[in-house]
C-alpha cells in the first residue's frame, strides 16, 4: 500500500513560483487556494458584517409566489385567457407542460390583503407572516436560469446548475470559520411536510464541500428521534476511556499523515474530535423540553412534534443562540403541478406560523439584528395552469423568470419590497434579483466580497457566484 | 459515531480481540500485530506499536481496575462472550481493536 504519491506537501510549480517571486510561504499556501491555518489568517470578513449567521428556510419544491407573496389584481379578469405572446416571449417550457396546446392564465383564488404599517399585500394563506410584515424584507423579481428541480436547487445552494461545487454553508465555514467548536458550522435539518407528500428527493450532495476541503460539508441532524445516530458510547466505555482511545487514534492517524500526506485525514481527525465534543452538546441542544409554554406558542403546537418544520425552526434558534454560522432548513412538497388548490394551503400552514415564529423570537432575544432568516425556494410557478383549469381547482408549472422570496433580519431592510414582476407574474418589470445576485448579497450582509471569496480548484479559482452576481445594495438597511 | 459506537462494531472489535488473544501469539505484541495486519494488511511499524501497546497498558489498568465495566464492554452485541478470556483482557483488548478498526487507513481508500 504504498501511498508515496500523496507525499507532496509542495509540487514543482509552487517550488518555481516561491523561488521566482520569493513570496513567504504562508502566503503562497493561500494564494495557491490552500485553507488559512487558523481565523487570523483568514482574509474574511472583508468589511464590517451585518449578519452573523444565516438561517436559510429553503422551501423546496418551488412555492407558487403567486398565490403567496405577489399579488396580481391584474390577473382576476383574465382567467383562461392565454398568455400573450408578448409576455409569454421565449419561455422554456419543462415537459411537463410541453405537449399543452394552450397555455390559459389562472388568477390566484387566494384572498390577499395588506399586512403591517408597511401595507405589505400577502395572502390569506400566510396570516403570521402578515403579522411580520414589518419585519420582512419581500423580494418579488428573483429569477433562475434553472427550470427543473435538481439544477435549479442546486444552483441556488451552489452558484452553478451542475453537480460538484461547494455548497452556500461551505463556503461561509471556509470563509468565516466557526464560532462555536462543540458543533460543526453547517448545520442542515431537513423537515416532511403534515401531508407526508414530499415529492421531491433531496441530495446529501446539496450540502457537500465539493472540492473544499471535506471538513466544510454540512452535518445533516436526522429530524427524528436522536438528532445524530450512535452519540452514546457503548457500555463500558467511560467518557475517560473514550478521551484515551482518541488520543490513540488520532496519534496513529497522525502518524499516518506525516508518512503519506494526505490533508483528508486532518479531517478525519478533526471528525472524530468534533464527535467527542458533540456528544455533550447534541443532547443539549436537542433538549427542548425547558423552552417555556410562550415560545412553544411563537412557533405553534407542531414544535413540539420532531421532524416538523416548526420543531426545526425552534432547533434552528437554539443552534444560532451557539454561534452556528450557517443553518440550512429544508421542507418539502411545494411542487404543485395539480392540486395546488388542495396541497398549498397545507404547506403554507405547516412553514407559515413557525417561521414568523421564528423572527418573532430571535427578536424578542436581540437576535434578529445580526440573523438574517431567509424564506424561499428554487423558483416560483407558472402563472398558466398545468392541465386542467377551474378558477378554485387548478396545478402550475415550474416559473423560473420570475419568483419571489423573503428575507428579515441580518442587516435587511425590515417593512419592504424590493423589485416588481410584469402584471402576468411572468417577468422581471423591475429590480430583477438574479440567484448570484442574491448569493452576492447574502455574502456581502456576512461582511464577504463575494469577488474574493475563491478557491483554485483544476487550474481556475471558483467562487460561489460563478463569474455573475452584483450586491442588491438597494434591500440592505 | 457509527465506526465507534454502534454495537456491531463493538462486537466486530470484541471478536476480532477474542480471535487475537487465540490465535495471535502469547505476547500482547503479538496479539496487536495479529489484529493490525487482518485490519490493514501490512504490519505496524515501531511508532504505530509504541502507541497501540501504550494504548493497551493503559485499558488494561482501567479494566483491571473496574470490572463491572469490563463486563459491560464485552456483552455488547449478540454475539457470545468467550467466558475462557478474563473480562479486563478481553475488555481492554477489544477497546484496542475499536481503535484500530477506526484508523483513516482502514476506512478509507487502499
Amino acid at each position: 500500500m504504498d501511498c508515496s504519491n500523496y507525499a507532496r506537501f509542495t509540487t514543482r510549480r509552487q517550488v518555481l513560483t516561491q523561488t521566482c517571486y520569493g513570496l513567504g510561504a504562508a502566503a503562497l499556501h493561500m494564494l495557491l487556494g490552500g485553507t488559512p491555518a487558523n481565523a487570523a489568517d483568514r482574509p474574511f470578513p472583508n468589511f464590517a458584517p451585518r449578519a452573523k449567521r444565516v438561517i436559510f428556510l429553503f422551501q423546496a419544491g418551488g412555492p407558487s409566489h403567486l398565490d403567496l407573496l405577489d399579488y396580481k389584481p391584474e390577473l382576476k379578469g383574465r382567467f383562461d385567457q392565454d398568455i400573450p405572446p408578448s409576455i409569454f416571449g421565449t419561455q422554456r417550457v419543462t415537459g411537463m407542460v410541453a405537449q399543452q396546446d394552450r397555455f390559459p392564465v389562472v388568477p390566484s383564488m387566494y384572498s390577499f390583503k395588506q399586512y403591517g404599517q408597511c401595507g405589505r399585500w400577502l395572502s390569506e394563506l400566510l396570516p403570521y407572516t402578515g403579522k411580520v410584515a414589518d419585519e420582512i424584507c419581500v423580494l418579488r423579481a428573483v429569477n433562475t436560469e434553472a427550470i427543473n428541480h435538481d439544477p435549479a436547487i442546486t444552483f441556488m445552494q451552489t452558484g452553478s446548475q451542475l453537480p460538484g461545487r461547494p455548497s452556500f454553508g461551505s463556503w461561509v465555514d471556509y470563509g468565516l470559520g466557526s464560532e462555536n467548536d462543540n458543533l460543526p458550522s453547517f448545520v442542515v435539518l431537513n423537515s416532511l411536510p403534515s401531508n407526508g407528500m414530499a415529492d421531491q428527493g433531496l441530495l446529501s450532495r446539496l450540502w457537500a464541500a465539493g472540492f473544499l476541503p471535506s471538513r466544510y460539508q454540512g452535518v445533516q441532524f436526522r429530524s427524528a428521534g436522536d438528532p445524530v445516530l450512535h452519540l452514546s458510547n457503548p457500555a463500558g466505555i467511560t467518557r475517560e476511556l473514550r478521551r484515551s482511545q482518541l488520543d490513540s487514534l488520532a496519534a496513529l492517524n497522525t502518524e499516518l499523515r506525516g508518512r503519506v500526506g494526505d490533508p483528508e485525514i486532518e479531517t478525519r481527525i478533526a471528525q472524530y474530535e468534533m464527535a467527542f465534543r458533540m456528544q455533550t452538546s447534541v443532547p443539549e441542544l436537542a433538549d427542548t423540553s425547558h423552552e417555556p409554554e410562550h415560545v412553544h406558542a411563537l412557533y405553534g403546537e407542531d414544535s413540539r412534534k420532531p421532524g416538523t418544520f416548526a420543531a426545526n425552526c425552534l432547533l434552528a434558534r437554539r443552534l444560532a443562540e451557539r454561534n452556528v454560522r450557517f443553518i440550512q432548513l429544508y421542507h418539502r412538497g411545494w411542487d404543485h403541478h395539480a392540486g395546488l388548490t388542495e396541497k398549498l394551503p397545507v404547506l403554507a400552514r405547516d412553514t407559515d406560523q413557525p417561521a414568523a415564529g421564528l423572527i418573532l423570537d430571535l427578536k424578542q432575544r436581540g437576535m434578529l439584528s445580526d440573523t438574517l432568516v431567509i424564506w424561499g425556494g428554487e423558483f416560483g410557478r407558472t402563472p398558466y395552469a398545468q392541465g386542467a383549469v377551474k378558477p378554485d381547482s387548478y396545478g402550475r408549472d415550474h416559473h423560473g423568470r420570475v419568483f419571489s422570496l423573503w428575507m428579515a433580519g441580518g442587516g435587511v431592510k425590515p417593512g419592504y419590497a424590493h423589485g416588481k414582476s410584469d402584471d402576468y407574474g411572468f417577468n422581471v418589470a423591475e429590480g430583477g434579483v438574479h440567484v448570484h445576485d442574491l448569493q452576492a448579497t447574502i455574502l456581502y450582509l456576512l461582511g464577504i466580497d463575494h469577488q474574493k471569496l475563491t478557491y483554485l480548484f483544476q487550474g481556475r479559482q471558483f467562487r460561489l457566484t460563478d463569474v455573475g452576481g452584483g450586491v442588491v445594495k438597494d434591500i440592505v438597511a | 459515531m457509527t465506526l465507534l459506537n454502534d454495537p456491531i462494531f463493538v462486537e466486530a472489535a470484541r471478536k476480532l480481540a477474542e480471535r487475537a488473544i487465540h490465535e495471535g501469539g502469547a505476547t500482547p505484541r503479538a496479539r496487536l500485530s495479529f489484529i493490525f495486519r487482518l485490519a490493514l494488511g501490512r504490519a505496524a511499524n515501531a511508532r504505530e506499536m509504541q502507541i497501540l501497546q501504550k494504548s493497551l497498558d493503559q485499558m488494561l489498568t482501567a479494566y483491571e481496575a473496574n470490572e463491572a465495566g469490563a463486563r459491560l464492554l464485552i456483552a455488547v452485541g449478540d454475539a457470545v462472550t468467550d467466558s475462557s478470556i478474563s473480562p479486563a483482557e478481553l475488555a481492554a483488548y477489544t477497546a484496542v481493536a475499536n481503535i484500530i478498526l477506526n484508523m483513516d487507513e482502514v476506512i478509507t481508500k487502499g
